[in-house]
């Protein structure tokens, strides 16, 4: 199916009343957890994941899409507002947002991040329109070897990208791995880490873990510092941008909008890094870049657009390939194969009412976050006011309904404490807990993969060597490695910084 | 926080010897070929090899961390954080614990509001009663009554 066509039967999926209503409420949800700081996207889609369970594929995965992508939006209010990032991708936000709202300016600012997101999403839901079925075609002729390459080509980069320490985002990888290992071996059916228990034969429930490490350990860390609601002191007025601003940020939304998409496309990408990224870009192509940090809009418009083009691009391993490139796709991986959708090359073809369903609601979804953060601005505003004592209890017991809700199992509750504990511990220690759901979700199918692949040859292992297409991406994962090993040597040669 | 961190890095090798022996008596290869301790193997491998990393990081830098390792100067941040924290998850506990013979709508009537108290202790308890009653009933007519989940009932017939 061409993307045109394949588009316009995406919409003629998408526009039912029912549906309306989902990416509705997603880009409201959304935008609301990204206006409030200490709740992040991942967190909010672990813990609205099992609401979806109930509901049609299509409608699911797109109230899924429109929360992750309407945090992405509501994020740049409270760094405008308060200078203190909503989510992580509105980090950069704060610097010039912050210092606008101080002259005067939070409405430009917030006017700029809202249309740079805007037309930042729209370009890249284009580029995804066209790339995703192109690369799914391609992906069909890969075989188990290839697969297997191309995923430990992922986990190599998750590792590269990792901010603080390698070798506990390796531990991590291999936490999440050795985790999905636990239960029932899919080839032999032999229980592996079970212990004799019958709740672990079943193995561990991806809800439980996710809610646990990013949910519950969320709250455990924000209780520890007893926050309170916060005070809105910048005045709004003037949301739309004068032609002032329009000049000086069509460029940078525009390389922003490609920056975003490439960073997203990378295993281990995502919107912090493309945000950063596109921020330092401006800096080192910007006129004074010494004031930077002091008001420029440039410094607002280029990371917001950057943050929303990565959510588009890294739609496309999930959809094309049927590899999460991050913590939150991998999320909407779990949720399309709880309802019964296997994301890959084929989906698009044995699926394509959900593929290119999910596609035409991200424009749908785009156009509502606009409405919703232009002229309901006032709105989310007054949301920074509800008292963290309010909102805690209330999701503490909404992890736990979702977590119980998945497979209606008590001891998922547990499981869902005990990662709580657990991943608040980590966190405290620098440990990354993204690579450890990436692995937990991808292992399965690496497993699977290592395993046909060994079968399928006399040689055992050395099929990966003899397939030049996995032996470039196994190549390419170990030059990854050892980029990692030595980036502190590197980066000092160069003249740079760690 | 470097010796509570190296000590954590060695958790994490003994962690992967354990797995690895395990795994190896699952079996790392057979006649049909890969065993079903072959990936845990490998995966208990990363852990053990990453565990000794950080564990000669922390001798060869006495303590020092990554550029841009984000570890926390102070376990406990603020004053009454260990309270706030152990009595979340002794609370929450409580809650599992209390579930298969309240229902989720009654333990989130009773739990709720001592989580408030908890988080906020200047709030006064009719304030938390009813924070927690309004937002366990919301929770329990999303999931249970609009979106239909069997949730576990209490004695109220909820």
């Amino acid at each position: 199916m061409d993307p045109v066509a394949g588009l316009l039967a995406g919409f003629g999926v998408i526009l039912t009343w029912q549906n309306i209503q989902f990416i509705f409420i997603g880009s409201l949800i959304g935008t609301l957890i990204g206006v409030l700081p200490g709740i992040g996207p991942l967190a909010a889609l672990s813990l609205l994941l099992p609401a979806t369970v109930a509901l049609p594929p299509v409608g699911a995965v797109a109230m899924l899409c429109a929360i992750f992508y309407g945090s992405m939006y509501g994020g740049s209010i409270t760094s405008v507002l308060v200078n203190i990032p909503g989510e992580a991708a509105s980090v950069v936000t704060c610097l010039d947002g912050y210092a606008m709202a101080k002259q005067g300016r939070a409405g430009a600012a917030l006017g700029m991040a809202a249309l740079g997101s805007f037309i930042a999403g729209t370009l890249g839901i284009v580029v995804l329109s066209v790339a995703a079925p192109a690369l799914g075609a391609f992906a069909i002729r890969l075989g188990p070897p290839e697969y297997t390459a191309l995923m430990a080509l992922g986990l190599a980069c998750t590792i590269l990208m990792i901010q603080g320490s390698a070798l506990k985002g390796a531990i991590m990888i291999g936490a999440g791995a050795a985790l999905a290992a636990i239960g029932m071996d899919i080839i032999t059916g032999e229980f592996r880490f079970n212990y004799g228990s019958i709740q672990l034969s079943a193995g561990i429930e991806l809800l439980a873990v996710v809610i646990g490490l990013f949910g519950v350990s969320e709250i455990l860390l924000n209780v520890e510092n007893a926050a309170r609601g916060m005070a809105v002191k910048a005045r709004l007025s003037g949301l739309w941008p004068s032609r002032v601003d329009w000049a000086a940020s069509w460029a940078p939304i525009l390389r922003g909008s490609g920056l975003g998409f490439a960073v997203g496309l990378l295993p281990g990408g995502g919107p912090v890094t493309a945000s950063f990224l596109s921020y330092a870009a401006e800096r080192r192509i910007g006129k004074d870049p010494h004031t930077f940090g002091k008001g420029r809009i440039e410094g607002v418009a280029g990371p917001e657009a950057a943050n929303n083009a990565a959510v588009s691009s890294g739609m496309i391993p999930l959809l094309a390939l049927g590899i999460p490139g991050n913590a939150v796709t991998a999320l909407l991986m779990g949720a399309l194969i709880i309802n019964g959708v296997q994301p890959g090359p084929t989906m698009m073809t044995d699926r394509a009412d959900v593929f290119w369903g999910v596609v035409a609601s991200l424009y749908i979804g785009n156009v509502f976050l606009l409405i919703l953060n232009l002229p309901m601005v006032g709105l989310w505003v007054q949301l920074l006011r509800v008292p963290y004592s309010v909102l805690f209890p209330s999701i503490v017991l909404l992890a736990m309904v979702g977590t119980y809700s998945a497979n209606r199992n008590l001891f998922d509750l547990w499981v869902m404490l005990g990662f709580g504990v657990l991943g608040w511990f980590l966190r405290k220690l620098g440990y990354e807990l993204a690579p450890l759901v990436l692995a937990f979700v991808l292992a399965p199918l690496l497993e699977q993969s290592l395993r046909q692949s060994m079968v399928m040859s006399p040689d055992g292992a050395m099929i990966f060597l003899e397939r030049p297409l996995a032996a470039l991406m196994l190549g390419a994962a170990v030059l990854m490695l050892l980029l990692v090993a030595f980036k502190g040597l590197t980066v000092r040669k160069l003249g740079g910084t760690t | 926080m470097a010796r509570l961190d190296a000590a954590v890095s060695l958790f994490w090798v003994l962690l992967g010897i354990v797995l690895c022996r395990e795994s190896v008596a699952l079996g790392l290869a057979d006649a049909s070929g890969p065993g079903s301790g072959l990936f845990p193997f490998l995966a208990g491998l990363l852990m053990l090899g990453g565990g000794a990393g950080l564990l000669v990081r922390h001798v060869l830098t006495r303590g020092g961390h990554a550029p841009g390792e984000e570890i926390v100067p102070q376990f406990w941040p603020a004053p009454g954080a260990a309270f706030r924290v152990g009595a979340l998850v002794v609370v929450v506990a409580g809650m599992i614990l209390a579930v298969p013979y309240l229902g989720f709508a009654l333990t989130g009537v009773f739990g709720l509001p001592i989580l408030f108290r908890v988080i906020a202790p200047e709030a006064s308890w009719w304030t938390a009663i009813a924070v927690g009653g309004i937002a366990a009933a919301c929770i329990h007519l999303l999931f249970a009554v609009a979106l239909g989940t069997p949730l576990p009932r209490g004695p109220l017939g909820f």
